[in-house]
């Protein structure tokens, strides 16, 4: 069973690589900036969405009122002693702590939103469609960009509110 | 904890759905308007590589002037060098005029691309004026950017009644393409 599971497994990765091949060279140089811009933005949201995501197993596991795994909420958190804070307290510092990442990768992604627009202020326009269509390459960017920043601005909302409520639950139930 | 805007979980859900759907629309039309000017972009290209041929949409005979005006249109993508003129008159019953032919009278007209201008050809001097029955067989020879060759194009003007008027003769299928306009203080 592991051996069948283990070359559909392979089958699958085979196909999802030639797939990804193919799309790549039939792809327009617009469509290319924008996987680049998505790779890109990955890399530079990847301990954001790491962290929010462990987050919300964490808040979700404590709100339920099971006890979550304290490791990496502990490792997360950047504040002395850890190990004395209740699991709300912790969470609420964990959340903390992803902020400058958070900061950081907006900030890259308005300059990113704002150079596109300067792209786009371009007066006066020559053709209404091209302006409207978007032709730049840097404008591919931007929207492969967007999708990594709804994933972020989504899984830091729901952490937040996760958070935030976790943090109003009684106190024996999140001790 | 202050900073934390207090909410739900569905309606974080719910914003996300939502401009998941607008921004999927947008990336779409982005890549689809990337892949419609790729493809305009190739048929530019294949478009221009065709070699142009000059098509006479209508002609009318100038009395006043005694020259027969063409209507030379070049449907191509790039332009075409009118070189010269020919002109062979063959007299109808009713015409005083005997038959001639006029060779190789310089023309140097420059078509641009995808637009139409009028060539004039002078009929014989001192000739008769045409009348109903009158062929008039007019070449053009002409060479495009792709070849030294030299192409000769020929339209023949059969004079009716309404041609020995001045009326225009178009021909009687016409391309959909952008017509010259008309010449001021023309017909």
């Amino acid at each position: 069973m592991r051996v069948l599971l283990g070359i559909l497994w392979g089958l699958l990765l085979v196909l999802a690589a030639w797939g990804l091949a193919v799309g790549v060279a039939f792809a327009t140089p617009q469509e290319l900036a924008m996987l680049l811009g998505f790779a890109g933005f990955m890399l530079l949201a990847g301990r954001l969405l790491f962290g929010y995501g462990g987050l919300i197993a964490f808040a979700e596991a404590a709100g339920a009122g099971s006890e979550p795994d304290r490791a990496q909420a502990e490792a997360e958190a950047r504040v002395p002693e850890p190990e004395r804070l209740g699991l709300a307290a912790l969470a609420g510092f964990w959340l903390a702590a992803l902020d400058p990442y958070r900061y950081a990768f907006y900030a890259v992604y308005l300059l990113l939103l704002l150079i596109t627009l300067a792209t786009k202020l371009v007066l006066p326009l020559p053709d209404m469609w091209a302006w409207i269509a978007g032709s730049s390459l840097i404008e591919g960017v931007f929207w492969g960009a967007s999708i990594v920043a709804l994933l972020v601005w989504a899984l830091g909302a729901a952490a937040a509110v996760l958070v935030v409520r976790l943090a109003a639950l009684p106190e024996q139930a999140t001790t | 904890m202050k900073q934390y805007r207090s909410g739900s979980v569905q309606a974080v859900v719910i914003w996300t759905l939502v401009i998941a759907l607008l921004l999927g629309f947008a990336i779409g039309s982005f890549s689809a308007a990337s892949r419609a000017r790729a493809a305009v972009a190739a048929a530019e290209t294949l478009a221009a590589g065709i070699p142009p041929s000059p098509v006479v949409t209508s002609a009318r005979y100038d009395k006043a002037n005694d020259q027969l005006v063409l209507q030379v249109l070049n449907p191509g993508l790039v332009p075409v060098k009118l070189i010269d003129q020919s002109l062979v008159f063959k007299p109808g019953a009713a015409s005083q005029q005997e038959a001639y032919a006029l060779t190789a009278i310089p023309l140097g007209v420059e078509v641009a691309p995808l637009s139409a201008v009028e060539v004039e050809l002078k009929l014989k001097p001192e000739s008769e004026k045409l009348e109903v029955g009158d062929v008039v067989a007019a070449s053009v020879s002409y060479t495009h950017p792709f070849s030294k060759d030299l192409y000769v194009l020929t339209h023949v003007f059969k004079v009716n009644e309404e041609a020995a008027k001045g009326k225009e003769q178009k021909e009687p299928a016409q391309p959909q393409m952008n017509q010259a306009k008309p010449q001021k203080g023309g017909k």
